[in-house]
């Protein structure tokens, strides 16, 4: 075996190597934090403390408004999404979607921290004005921003899944004397369902994963939402704000990278299925 | 071809203008409001009084650097790794596991990433917070973005190069490096593009492996701290009441054209190939 | 008539991917110089062993073969034999003409390029002898950097062989090389076939059996991955022993 063919196999286990060592040097850090807590209040307890004495680090309000902000943007984001994808895949004359879809790609490269500063000064007043709210800095304006972040991802996958059905499907269904609008929801869209599920997925992830967008919007109280009218704070915004400050080797230095390792697990789960679809589909094909 | 639409499917179109309105009027407006801050001292002169007057050059020189050093580690992995799946890797369970690690890592959150950043390369190997540790960081965040763009480029190349290739009795070390890579060369190129662009964009890695608010010199080795486009944005917008909002819409045009431009000549690159290739 | 020396042979072959057997037994053997026809309805194992023959097979995965491929009393599949001068001995041109995105003369000195050739003098004369061989020089010599995807469909499959020539093959293996191509352009490679055979052992591989009657001088006739008779081309399409061969050639089966 020539070296470069050695080089481009080793390229390829570091793949494989740098998603153990993500999770070990993440796990390394959070360690020290499970020893010494070894009771269940971390997820189910309300109170992040970090500075008192005795501190205290339990994280269900982050978690919960991180399950209220994605879902959210999913609610909203997923029926423009899949529509959209419809409608490249589907409606479109061919140079129009081809054009459409670099555009989605494109939007894809707007980074999260110019999403935030938009919603920071548009969107959140906005919503205050519009719900009569103290303050537009809630979930509802985080989630509001994360559906038009997502769309990229849902869009593109959805409609990779929608053009993966064969054409013969729609033909049959054309030769039955069906119009296109009954093809597109009784064939085309039923085959494609296995690849649109993954895109929901996939977006999902991205929205628990989104980091800057909620950390300036969300509005950044750290106890438990009671609906998402209110301020909160996700559990990424949470690690992205106080990390830096933490200092090194600090309980709360350690708490925060338990809390990581609790977002990876739950993106890990979110990304294995959508993975175990696709990876599937592909064994299929 | 003329097309026509049924009111139903009106509708639908009118959800996927839903979905690219904000997008665009999001890039429309900020460059609209970015206008009035923008100047040429805005963008060639150091800044002062903790960035409330002078420019943003070592924020977009830091940005440059970090994308510099990003690309000097993911490229040759990304590309070797994206080889390595192609043309390679046996199709038996561990290339499966590749897979669905190659999935799973693209959707790991940045933030994650900067924790695991911080953990393994600020504290274990001591790089500290600089340069350095962020382009690693980034660099581990691009991986799979790259090897996923390398591994397509190379599928789209016809099998029957390949064969062609071998029967002339070239190894298949030969065939990659004369036939396939060449052949898909572009496509590495664009998906490296977009890459480097999400790289630029991308605050929350950086903000905890070493970027700093205000640091009024040009970065002058990887293993200092230095400033960037994105976190200065955060900062700007965030911690500093007394920042001219007009500064901080400027210092958002300034990163958004970086990354759109990225975008944008990747696409258009893409589409030119397509359009001159014949296979 | 004198007995030509054999170049190629196999011994009882069988091939199998996975479990699934597509050569069953197969022992002929194969004079120097001559053309010898494969032909056999399709799926009935004929790509296979003309592929087993330079190796192409290695890199299909849970491929596995069992007997000898002989090339110059050689094992082809002995522990030991080096593929890439197996090769470089035995040249292939497929089914669909398949040029690299590259030029003319590019493509043609890709082979020569390989083995470490690379004086500009010797490589002109290489790739002009080749395309003469391959009967395309004349059409080609005044854009030789031109793209080998400007070419005519027959005229690409032209340039392949001249790329497999440039490598000086002393065999060479033809997987139905002629049916993408339209009547005139495969009477071009007919024609180049009977050229060739003054130098080369050609094994072609075709669906067409007027193409194996007109240029062939042995005809194998294979079904379901049996070699149902063998035998100078002559007698295999006149007096054909086997009653299956008799139903093939005169069209009673696929
Ligand atoms: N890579 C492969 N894997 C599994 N089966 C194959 C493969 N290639 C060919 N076959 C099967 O082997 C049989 C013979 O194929 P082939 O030699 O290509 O036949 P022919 O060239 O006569 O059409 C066919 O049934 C085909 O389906
Ligand atoms: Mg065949």
């Amino acid at each position: 075996m020539p070296y470069q063919q050695k080089l481009v196999t080793v390229a390829g286990y570091t793949v494989l190597l740098l998603t153990a060592a993500i999770f070990l040097f993440v796990a390394a850090q959070a360690w020290p934090f499970f020893r010494d807590q070894v009771d269940l209040s971390f997820f189910t307890g309300d109170r992040w403390l970090p500075v008192s004495s005795p501190p205290s680090f339990q994280i269900r309000g982050f978690l919960v408004s991180s399950f209220m902000i994605t879902s959210m943007a999913i609610v909203v984001g997923c029926p423009i999404g899949i529509l959209s994808a419809v409608c490249l895949a589907e409606l479109l004359p061919r140079q129009a979607s081809i054009l459409l879809r670099s555009v989605f790609e494109m939007t894809a490269g707007i980074p999260s921290v110019v999403w935030g500063f938009l919603g920071l000064t548009v969107i959140a007043p906005f919503v205050a004005r519009v719900f009569n709210l103290n303050t537009g800095l809630t979930g509802f304006s985080a989630g509001l921003v994360l559906s038009v972040m997502i769309l990229p991802t849902l869009v593109s996958l959805a409609d990779e899944a929608l053009r993966a059905v064969p054409r013969e499907y729609a033909e049959a269904s054309y030769a039955l004397g069906a119009t296109r609008w009954q093809t597109i929801w009784r064939v085309i869209v039923p085959a494609a369902r296995g690849g649109i599920v993954a895109a929901v997925l996939l977006a999902m992830g991205r929205a628990i994963g989104e980091t800057m967008t909620v950390l300036m919007v969300a509005g950044g109280r750290l106890t438990t939402p009671g609906s998402i009218f209110e301020p909160m704070r996700p559990i990424t915004a949470l690690i992205a704000a106080e990390v830096t400050n933490a200092a090194r080797h600090s309980e709360q230095y350690h708490a925060l990278f338990a809390a990581g390792l609790v977002l990876f697990s739950i993106t890990l789960a979110v990304n294995a299925i959508a993975a175990a679809v696709i990876v599937g589909k592909k064994a299929e094909a | 071809m003329r097309q026509s639409y049924t009111l139903p499917e009106l509708f639908l179109l009118s959800a996927l203008g839903l979905a690219l309105l904000p997008p665009l009027a999001a890039v429309l407006y900020i460059f609209v409001r970015a206008a009035a801050g923008i100047s040429l001292e805005f963008i060639f002169a150091m800044p002062a009084q903790r960035g409330i007057t002078g420019g943003i050059l070592p924020a977009i020189l830091g940005t440059l650097w970090l994308l510099f050093g990003t690309s000097l580690v993911v490229l040759p992995l990304g590309v070797g790794a994206g080889v390595y799946l192609a043309e390679f890797a046996p199709r038996n369970r561990l290339k499966h596991l590749l897979e669905v690690a190659l999935i799973n890592l693209a959707g790991v959150p940045s933030v994650v990433f900067g924790l695991f950043g911080y953990s393994l390369f600020v504290l274990t190997l001591g790089f500290g917070s600089s340069l350095l540790s962020a382009s690693l960081t980034l660099a581990a965040m691009t991986l799979p973005l790259v090897v996923t763009a390398t591994r397509e480029a190379l599928h789209s190349v016809p099998g029957s190069f390949r064969e062609a290739s071998l029967a002339l009795g070239a190894t298949r070390w030969q065939t990659v490096s004369t036939v396939t890579l060449p052949c898909a060369r572009s496509g590495i190129l664009t998906g490296t593009l977009l890459a480097m662009s999400r790289a630029a964009g991308d605050t929350a890695t950086i903000l905890i492996t070493g970027a700093a608010f205000f640091l009024p010199r040009l970065p002058t080795s990887f293993t200092s701290r230095f400033m960037a486009l994105p976190y200065h944005l955060y900062i700007s917008a965030t911690q500093l009441p007394g920042m001219p909002a007009e500064r901080i819409w400027a210092t958002a045009g300034v990163l958004l054209f970086i990354v759109l431009i990225m975008q944008v000549s990747a696409t258009l690159w893409r589409e030119r190939e397509r359009r001159l290739k014949k296979w | 008539m004198v007995e030509s020396k054999h170049k190629v042979g196999f011994r009882d072959v069988s091939i199998f991917y996975g479990r699934l057997q597509v050569v069953k037994h197969v022992s002929a053997e194969i004079p120097e110089k001559e053309i010898t026809a494969i032909i056999g309805p399709s799926g009935s194992g004929k790509s296979t062993p003309l592929r087993s023959l330079n190796r192409m097979n290695d890199h299909i995965g849970g491929m596995r073969i069992t007997g000898e491929a002989i090339i110059d009393d050689q094992n082809i599949y002995a522990a030991g034999v080096d593929v890439v001068r197996l090769r470089r001995k035995v040249g292939m041109v497929f089914q669909r003409p398949n040029p690299f995105p590259k030029s003319i003369y590019e493509n043609v000195a890709y082979g020569p390029k390989l083995q470490g050739l690379r004086t500009k003098a010797d490589l002109d004369i290489i790739v002009e002898n080749s395309l003469r061989q391959a009967a395309l020089w004349d059409e080609v010599k005044d854009r030789l950097h031109a793209s080998g995807f400007d070419l005519s469909g027959g005229q690409q499959q032209r340039l392949c062989i001249a790329r497999s020539l440039a490598v000086g093959p002393e065999v060479l293996l033809m997987d139905e090389p002629a049916s993408a191509l339209d009547p005139a352009a495969t009477a071009k490679i007919e024609e180049l076939m009977l050229m060739l055979k003054r130098t080369l052992t050609l094994i072609v591989v075709t669906h067409n059996m007027q193409q194996a009657a007109r240029v062939s001088d042995r005809t194998a006739f294979l079904l379901g991955g049996e070699l149902a008779e063998y035998d100078v081309t002559r007698k295999i399409f006149t007096a054909p022993q086997d009653k299956r061969t008799d139903d093939y050639i005169s069209g009673k089966m696929g």
